[in-house]
């Protein structure tokens, strides 16, 4: 389709005869007919197939919390969300609170905090005193590992829900070497409510008095009629994921 | 009837006030060319060798942070978009017959521009600068270069709708949709980041938007509107086919847009932000063919008329740039190129064909075209200016080979991790000493631009100055029309 | 196309389209974040700036250190970003909501900064930095920064934040190089740049 002129051939410029303007007019006025290649085409349905193969692949589902282009990762961002892993969660707690005193290492500090890392209070079996102590807190002179430490902690009942308590612990009885099963919130849950009228710290004398019971374990695996009790400590860890 | 605002001046007649402005921005348009380039040097000059006296080191004012926004802004806004400015005036006046009514708000707005050019550049070199890409002046500052924007577009396209409301040629759709585009994005980049001043990840969003706006919806069309005059006029024939300028244009308008987030790919931004300017970066391509099938069987056969007219060889020229810089952009953006390339030299290639290549050739043909024609002045020393084509497009061709290739360097050393850091910096100094040469060779060609305006503006026009720059086409032999 | 009206329409319309999906969308999709909150430790990600911090934009943004220093991460697909320890997950939207102004860059002459202050935190060491680079590493090709420093006769005590140079940059006995207002500021902010919190949107990745 060409501009159809209703104008002479040089209609737009300055005066005709002017030696600026030895050429006759200007030509962009003008746009002739020629056809558009033949090729053109193709590459036009070619790009357009590329589009939305491109689009469809690589954009995330236009969600725009997707960041990540590879198609796997858009899936996992929108699919159902995973439950964190205890022993992370635990980690984080940790940091957050317990570092202070017990040490990033799960050292402690000699003569005031007892280490966690290997301690025989956190990877024993007699989770009972374990959770109780985290609840209620612990007062005057400990024996761990052979070393004694005097010092006191506090309840932390009233800090932490169930399945926080659970992470801490699940976590301090698995980094530093440490390797006991984790701890359920159900067992937590047990505790408290068993320990649910004292109001004083323990002391180590105390905690021996209460009978050793691993209340992780029967809440883990909860009373099954004939089943064998694992060997204590090693027993591989369920696991919450 | 003849306009006043395009037609050429004679002996007798007195220059209208919007001639005047024209060639007001024109010159100072010519005279920002030479200020940005120097610093542009300077700034070459400051990655090879950074400790260097000759170099400033030391000088706050001109230290290397400060000299490089020092030549962006100057170059954009002072020498593409002031001289731009005044050749789309012309050519707009000329085609379509229109006299420019507001002379003095033209030349009211360049003044304006001018001067709030000048404050920023004292204030981004004292320290003011805002840091945001192109938007480094300070905002009581750039709101002149806005206001004066805003005033002179609005009115024009007033005056455009109000008394010659038709598109009758190619180039008009691009300088109009130019001068359209300009103050929109101009207004979104001023507004909603330095205006509102939106923080957090909004900021470089939009402001990469905003760039990316300046160079492809308004410098470029506005080259290639000029592009579709001079090629067409410089071989004496009309463009090609009216069926590949519309896909031309309406392809080129509906993907530059979404073509935002070039120099952020990687970075925190949506995938599918990302995905869509890749997208747009590489369909690009099309209308670039387009146009690009169009020139060709436009210049089919007469490609030798480049020699002796300038403003046609610059044109030409000029478009071929645009092409390698659309393919350069369309291959950088994908991501496993942009895995290597991203922040190497490489991503300069792009900014070099596009804004030093396309965009500066395409003007300084205009230049040559216009001046002669609006102010009764004619050429001289066609050697001078011959030998700055050449050193115009030797320094940018070898500018853009070794960002390509040291970017290569770079990017494959930055890749690995187990190469150090200050090594790979260490690699790439002798790329950094070819982009000092090649730079130069750009400020000596730019500065013989600038000597024979000034030697044009003190000589009349006479047949022998007339033809230096643009001798007559022949008239076209019957095998060549049968050719074309 | 010969009239003005239909033209313009299509111009603006399809700039609207485009402006549409790269300028608004992003601008009212980004104005939705909210800081994350973990659940279990209560912990705020990303933390705000301390107000010295938001001072140092300024004095970064001045001397344009943006040319030469990014301030992103990218993934592992598509970067060797992590790789050399500038992160440990790439960066997204989210963790520069707190900030007034955001110099994510483009070039990398100099190294990325976006976890400077995880990997360095002691202020004398960017003092030395910015007054002479050469002195830290004799390759460098950063530029230095004399003008942030101030060159005084030590009255009374030396100070505290005096640079300890030696050789040819050595102040003459009596006298000590201090950092001005400008310098601690920029260096606030330096130190402050850190994203090594956790987002769920940017999950680490597993080797």
């Amino acid at each position: 389709m060409s501009l159809e002129s209703s104008e002479p051939n040089r209609p737009y410029g300055p005066e005709p005869g002017h030696p600026l303007e030895p050429s006759p007019g200007m030509f962009p006025s003008e746009a002739g007919n020629g056809p558009v290649p033949s090729w053109f085409l193709g590459v036009f349905m070619v790009a357009v197939f590329w589009t939305g193969a491109y689009l469809f692949t690589y954009s995330g589902g236009f969600d725009s919390s997707v960041f990540d282009f590879k198609p796997k990762y858009g899936a996992a961002a929108s699919g159902p969300a995973v439950p964190p892993d205890p022993k992370e969660v635990g980690r984080k707690l940790f940091s957050a609170n317990c570092i202070t005193c017990h040490q990033a290492n799960g050292q402690g500090v000699a003569g005031q905090f007892p280490p966690l890392a290997g301690s025989e209070w956190v990877n024993s079996d007699a989770t009972n005193r374990l959770i109780g102590i985290v609840l209620k807190g612990l007062q005057g002179p400990v024996q761990v590992k052979g070393q004694a430490y005097n010092n006191a902690m506090q309840a932390w009942e009233a800090q932490y829900t169930d399945q926080q308590f659970a992470a801490i612990l699940t976590y301090i009885r698995s980094d530093w070497g440490n390797n006991a099963p984790p701890i359920p919130a159900e067992a937590v849950k047990q505790m408290r409510e068993q320990l649910k009228d004292r109001k004083e710290q323990w002391t180590m004398a105390e905690l021996l008095k209460m009978p050793a019971q691993d209340v992780a374990k029967n809440a883990a695996a909860p009373p099954a009629a004939g089943q064998a009790p694992a060997p204590a400590g090693n027993a591989p860890a369920p696991q919450t994921k | 009837m003849i306009n006043d605002t395009a037609a050429p001046l004679r002996a007798g007649r007195t220059l209208r006030l919007s001639q005047a402005a024209i060639a007001f921005y024109l010159l100072t348009g010519t005279a920002w060319l030479i200020i940005a380039s120097l610093f542009w040097w300077l700034n070459t000059a400051q990655a090879f060798a950074p400790n260097a006296r000759y170099a400033f080191a030391g000088v706050p004012w001109l230290t290397y942070g400060r000299v490089w926004p020092a030549f962006t802004n100057t170059f954009v806004f002072g020498w593409a978009s002031l001289t731009g400015l005044g050749v789309a005036l012309y050519f707009v006046s000329r085609l379509s017959r229109l006299s420019w009514r507001a002379g003095v708000m033209i030349l009211t707005a360049g003044i304006i521009w001018n001067l709030s050019l000048v404050l920023g550049l004292w204030h981004v070199l004292g320290g003011g600068s805002t840091g945001r890409e192109l938007l480094e002046i300070n905002p009581s500052i750039s709101f002149g270069l806005f206001l004066a924007a805003v005033l002179i577009i609005t009115w024009l396209l007033v005056e455009f709708w109000a008394y010659r409301n038709e598109l009758r040629s190619v180039p008009l759709w691009y300088l109009m949709a130019a001068l359209l585009c300009f103050i929109w994005v101009f207004t979104t980049g001023q507004v909603i980041v330095n205006s509102w001043h939106t923080g957090g990840p909004t900021q470089p969003a939009i402001q990469s938007w905003y760039v990316n706006g300046l160079y492809q919806l308004w410098l470029v069309p506005l080259a290639l509107g000029a592009a579709y005059i001079l090629i067409p006029e410089g071989v004496q024939r009309p463009v090609y086919s009216l069926a590949l300028a519309r896909i031309g244009f309406w392809g080129y308008g509906a993907i530059a847009v979404w073509a935002g987030l070039f120099s952020f790919l990687g970075g925190p931004f949506p995938a599918w932000m990302q995905t869509v300017t890749i997208v747009a970066n590489v369909l690009l391509i099309l209308p670039v063919l387009a146009l690009f099938a169009n020139f060709h069987r436009t210049l089919n056969g007469r490609y030798g008329l480049a020699g002796p007219n300038l403003p046609l060889r610059f044109a030409v020229t000029g478009f071929f740039l645009f092409v390698a810089a659309t393919f350069w952009s369309a291959f950088v953006s994908f991501r496993t190129v942009d895995f290597i390339f991203h922040f190497t030299l490489g991503m300069e290639a792009r900014w070099t064909l596009l804004l030093a290549g396309f965009v500066s050739f395409t003007l300084i043909g205009s230049v040559y075209y216009v001046l002669p024609r609006l102010l009764d002045r004619g050429w001289l020393a066609p050697g001078m200016m011959r030998l700055q084509f050449w050193l115009a497009s030797v320094g940018v061709g070898l500018l853009a080979l070794d960002q390509v290739v040291g970017g290569l360097v770079q990017g494959y050393g930055l890749a690995d991790a187990k190469i150090e850091f200050s090594a790979v910096v260490d690699i790439i100094r002798p790329f950094l000493l070819v982009r000092f040469v090649a730079v130069g060779m750009l400020f000596f060609s730019y500065l013989l631009f600038g000597l024979s305006v000034l030697l044009s503006m003190c000589f009349r026009y006479s047949e022998r100055t007339r033809t230096t720059a643009e001798p007559v086409a022949p008239v076209e032999t019957p095998a060549e029309v049968s050719v074309a | 196309m010969k009239r003005f009206t239909p033209y313009l329409l299509g111009v603006l319309g399809l700039f609207l389209l485009g402006w549409l999906g790269m300028v608004y969308y992003p601008y009212m999709a980004f104005a939705e974040l909210r800081p994350d909150r973990d659940s279990t430790t209560n912990e705020v990600t990303p933390p705000g700036l301390p107000g010295t911090a938001v001072q140092g934009f300024r004095v970064y943004a001045a001397n344009g250190c943006v040319e030469c220093h990014s301030q992103y991460v990218r993934d592992k697909n598509e970067g060797a970003d992590i790789d050399r320890k500038w992160g440990n997950r790439r960066t997204v939207a989210r963790d520069y909501m707190n900030d007034g102004d955001v110099f994510l860059g483009s070039s990398r002459l100099g190294p990325d900064l976006t976890n400077v202050g995880a990997r360095q935190k002691d202020a004398a060491w960017y003092y030395k930095l910015l007054y002479r680079p050469t002195s830290l590493n004799a390759e460098s090709g950063m530029p230095a920064y004399p003008w942030l420093f101030i060159k005084r006769k030590i009255a009374g005590q030396p100070s505290a934040d005096a640079l300890q140079l030696a050789g040819e940059d050595a102040p003459p006995p009596g006298w000590e190089v201090v950092p001005n207002n400008d310098a601690r500021e920029l260096v606030g902010y330096l130190r402050a740049l850190n994203r090594t919190y956790p987002l769920p949107e940017a999950p680490e990745p597993k080797e």
